[in-house]
């Protein structure tokens, strides 16, 4: 019996120790980690539309929407962040269309975890970069093959899935947000 | 004294001899600089939970020591990965699960229950810290090969001529398993062999 | 994508968590040696792995985001496991003794499996919902032993065979199953389908 009482006392001491341990370190943290995701989507907006002097948060109806403003304040654009499942985690991507939400302006993958050296491609410059310019009234189209016709986006050989789930994450993101963006307007 | 800090280095070598925490081994090193601070990460962990455990071995019934262990270990990973992600988020999102997975590295809680609940504090740590230096030179080394090859860069900075083309099989699982593979057998052929 | 059906798929073959993951390599070096000690090893995580995730799974959504308290999740769920596993081999030995003979030896094993941690971290990561988890948690013990059996097979050959010296054991392991994990590459191309 004493036995028992010694294990739960030593067990729980312990586990109670390490609790408030991490709550602490949890509580120093907190705020750096949320930092950190707010400046990889500025870092990630102003990387796409350098004029960008200002941004603010615009919350729709379900969705998140950033409203991009230059020096003279005057509204130039709109930024999302798209989230969805790639051929291996959740790929998270930046988007930002021109202030008429008509036309894409770019994309940047901030968050993946796809296969190095295939999917992983899709966070580099040749794949986004075809992005740039595309229009939003219909959604985008992966491809295999290069055709001049329309906005196709080409997919990376060898990561045609990876390739293909950052465009429907667009897409899905996109899409979504052109119905309810009519209420800010 | 010494002899604790130096076997862990080459000659008690945590992966290439006991063939422990292979699974972060093969998984974070693409890039030199992701196995930089898996290794000091996993040298945080490793001399922090010997410093705790060596300190409470007397108090900790046998029974549940498996248990208080892995308490003390996650309580340190989660440090680690909370640090991170706080101050260095690129490495954060490059190393993701394999820092949460350090809790199941054996090398950890195997050094803990061999060795820092049956001896004194100033041994433990000095073996806790030439296993963690030892599985870091691995995993460097095995970077190096694998980012050389794979990517034609080292520290992610172009190293090899423009006309090489990358091996991308070499940051694939696979080349992970076959260069890992030749480096036991070098090991094998350099020292003693294990079974 | 998001369907039963191609996590299932997806957890076997293409994101297997041996060749993929490289999560479980420590039991896996050590128990594929012989097809029988292999195939006890695989039930005991398919088994592990599927309750882990559920009760993991079930903990975390209602008790550790209710209470905001995501930081303990390691702590958690590696504690999960470790219970489980207690519970489990105190089950079995008392209720099914012929089974506690085949798998009690690996039970204890399976906690340092960074494969069945690895599982519920994922499941969280992937943001599944409950039935998800639990079938990803199935899935991927399937495709562990599917795996382990593979290599338990190749292994039991190679006896036969003339492996250089500095090679045999772990060596010689790493590399078939670096050729293994080539091959499996190649289901990547099921979920473009």
């Amino acid at each position: 019996m004493k036995k028992i009482f010694k294990t739960t006392i030593v067990l729980t001491t312990i586990s109670v120790i390490c609790g408030f341990l991490l709550a602490f370190v949890s509580a120093l943290t907190e705020k750096p980690i949320a930092a950190n995701q707010h400046k990889k989507i500025g870092e990630a907006i102003s990387k796409l539309s350098p004029a960008v002097k200002k941004i603010e948060e615009a919350p729709l109806k379900d969705e998140q929407i950033y409203k991009l403003f230059d020096q003279k304040q005057s509204l130039i654009g709109y930024a999302v962040v798209a989230e969805g499942p790639g051929y291996q985690g959740q790929i998270k991507i930046v988007a930002v269309t021109d202030s008429a939400f008509a036309t894409l302006e770019g994309i940047q993958v901030i968050e993946s975890s796809e296969t190095p050296g295939l999917g992983a491609k899709i966070t580099e410059d040749f794949f986004t970069k075809q992005f740039k310019g595309t229009k939003l009234a219909s959604p985008l189209e992966c491809t295999k093959e290069k055709t001049d016709k329309g906005d196709k986006i080409l997919a990376i050989s060898g990561a045609t899935i990876s390739s293909r789930a950052a465009v429907n994450i667009v897409n899905n993101e996109l899409q979504k947000i052109k119905q309810e963006i009519t209420e800010i307007k | 004294m010494k002899k604790y800090f130096i076997r862990g280095l080459w000659h008690d070598h945590p992966a290439l001899r006991q063939l422990l925490g292979m699974c972060s081994i093969l998984a974070v090193t693409t890039y030199v600089i992701n196995a930089v601070f898996m290794g000091l990460g996993v040298i945080f962990v490793l001399v922090g939970s010997a410093f705790f455990v060596s300190l409470i071995r007397k108090i900790v019934p046998d029974e549940i020591r498996i248990v208080v262990f892995t308490v003390i270990i996650a309580t340190f990973v989660t440090i680690v990965d909370l640090i991170l992600k706080a101050f260095f988020p690129g490495i954060s999102d490059a190393l993701g699960p394999y820092v949460p997975l350090i809790i199941v590295n054996c090398i950890i809680l195997g050094r803990c229950e061999a060795f820092a609940c049956k001896n004194p504090i100033r041994a433990s740590l000095l073996d806790a810290l030439g296993m963690g230096l030892g599985y870091t030179w691995l995993l460097i080394v095995l970077a190096a090969v694998r980012e050389l090859l794979g990517y034609g860069t080292l520290f992610k900075k172009p190293i090899m001529p423009s006309t090489y083309n990358p091996l991308s099989i070499m940051v694939a699982s696979a080349g992970a398993f076959i260069t890992l593979g030749f480096f036991i057998a070098i090991m094998n052929k350099l020292g003693k062999k294990v079974t | 994508m998001s369907s039963l059906f191609a996590i299932f798929i997806s957890a076997i073959l293409i994101n297997n968590f041996v060749l993929y993951y490289f999560l479980g390599i420590c039991p896996f070096l050590g128990v594929s040696a012989k097809a029988e000690s292999a195939f006890g090893m695989g039930v005991a995580v398919i088994f592990v792995m599927t309750i882990a995730n559920t009760v993991s799974w079930l903990i975390y959504e209602f008790i550790l985001i209710k209470f905001g308290l995501e930081f303990l999740q390691y702590l958690v769920f590696i504690l999960v496991i470790a219970a489980l596993v207690q519970i489990v081999e105190m089950f079995i030995r008392k209720f099914s003794p012929p089974l506690y003979k085949a798998l009690g030896i690996f039970l204890p094993l399976i906690t340092t499996n960074c494969a069945i941690l690895g599982a519920a971290l994922f499941m969280i990561s992937k943001k599944y919902n409950f039935l998800e988890s639990v079938f990803y948690g199935f899935a991927g013990g399937v495709g562990f032993t599917l795996v382990i059996l593979i290599m338990a097979g190749i292994r039991e050959e190679l006896e036969y065979s003339d492996v250089p010296v500095v090679f045999k054991g772990a060596a010689i392991t790493l590399v078939i199953t670096g050729i293994l994990a080539l091959i499996f590459m190649g289901f990547g191309g099921l979920m473009s389908a």
